[in-house]
């Protein structure tokens, strides 16, 4: 009798293993110059908070395309012979993580395709007021594909400046757009903070899907 | 693990990947042999058995691909007999490349057999490359009317205050 149940008990183990509840996905859009920074500090802040992250960061090329990388640190380490492919990884660290976050260039051939996977938005607005009308064609452009996404606003650094890009930007959203973006302030600590006070859903479905 | 596009790793090396089971393509089941003289690769899904091609471009595959799919056709006896769990309508085309011109979605109502669009990328890494692969063409909703272009007031007010 033992031998027989010995098998389903196993399955049911490997069952529960790989049904994990796949992470909330939040991607943080770079509006304006020098804000991969930011987008790191806030993946850190969330870290520091006692998440695990897996970020994966996606860049425009001049010729059109697209490049995407892994946070080197955001890989846990594990044996070689535990990764049938990348793929097969990325299907690990994700079930692995309490976020996925996709740092994304506005200008990216997939945000498209990844916008309706999102769960969030958090628009990382610039701190110079000169750069304000670019970030808020490129915002009107993007957000057309996905009109209903949450939305919350970041300014780079903490200053008068960038306050004040923020208060244009939560004024002229709801006037122009009429949404009503949630303020995420220009401490990425309180970004964090704010992100995690929200309690996303998880998506149905896992983001990288894999073959066993 | 860094960069990447997939153009990097050449077609033939993508399809070994596949064969190899260090691949997958999402809902499609790699037939583990090239098959007959061709060196066709085959994959199966829940309808349909395609012939597979990858590379860069879809230009550069989808004449290659169409090839194939007459030799499936062909070969229909072969393969059933090589594969006899197959027993679902032949044949249509997987094209799995790095990128997809502008418009080449609207071409899929055209073609007269299955197809399957996939947009390849590739996770370089110096132990072992390997792939991902997204169905393509990408959701994109319909209407954006008043969403495109800003008007002058908005202009104003982002620009000058």
């Amino acid at each position: 009798m033992f031998p027989e149940t010995r098998g389903k008990g196993v399955q049911a183990i490997g069952s529960y293993f790989l049904s994990v509840i796949p992470p909330p996905r939040i991607g943080l859009l770079r509006l304006g110059p020098s804000l991969h920074r930011t987008g790191m500090a806030i993946a850190a802040s969330l870290e520091q908070a006692g998440k695990r992250i897996l970020l994966l960061r996606s860049d425009y090329q001049r010729d059109g395309g697209e490049v995407f990388a892994i946070k080197p640190e955001g890989i846990r380490a594990r044996p070689r012979t535990e990764w049938k492919t990348c793929n097969y990884q990325l299907v690990r660290e994700e079930r692995a993580s309490d976020l996925l976050l996709f740092l994304l260039h506005p200008d990216i051939p997939s945000l498209p395709r990844l916008l309706p996977l999102l769960n969030l938005l958090v628009l990382l607005l610039p701190e110079e007021r000169g750069d304000a009308i670019a970030a808020y064609r490129s915002t009107k452009r993007v957000l057309a594909h996905r009109r209903d996404l949450p939305l919350g606003l970041f300014s780079a650094g903490d200053s008068e400046a960038a306050t004040a890009v923020l208060e244009r930007f939560l004024l002229g959203l709801h006037a122009f757009l009429k949404l009503r973006p949630l303020n995420f302030g220009t401490i990425p600590a309180r970004c964090a903070k704010e992100i995690l006070s929200l309690r996303l859903e998880p998506p149905a479905e896992p983001y990288f899907l894999g073959t066993y | 693990m860094e960069l990447i596009k997939a153009g990097s790793l050449s077609p033939l090396f993508v399809l070994d990947l596949l064969l190899q089971g260090k691949a997958a393509i999402p809902g499609v089941e790699v037939i583990g042999q090239r098959v007959g003289s061709r060196g066709v690769v085959i994959g199966i899904d829940a309808d349909t058995v395609y012939v597979i091609r990858v590379g860069g471009t879809s230009s550069e595959v989808l004449l290659a691909a169409l090839h194939d799919l007459a030799w499936l056709k062909e070969e229909e006896l072969l393969v059933r007999a090589l594969f006899p769990q197959v027993a679902r309508p032949f044949a249509g085309v997987i094209l799995a490349v790095d990128l997809f011109p502008p418009g080449f979605a609207s071409l899929l109502p055209l073609f007269s057999f299955p197809c399957r669009f996939f947009r390849t990328i590739a996770f370089d890494n110096p132990s072992f490359p390997s792939l991902v692969f997204e169905s393509y063409p990408p959701l994109v909703p319909e209407s954006r009317t008043v969403w495109e272009g800003t008007t002058e007031e908005e202009e104003r007010f982002f620009s000058s205050w």
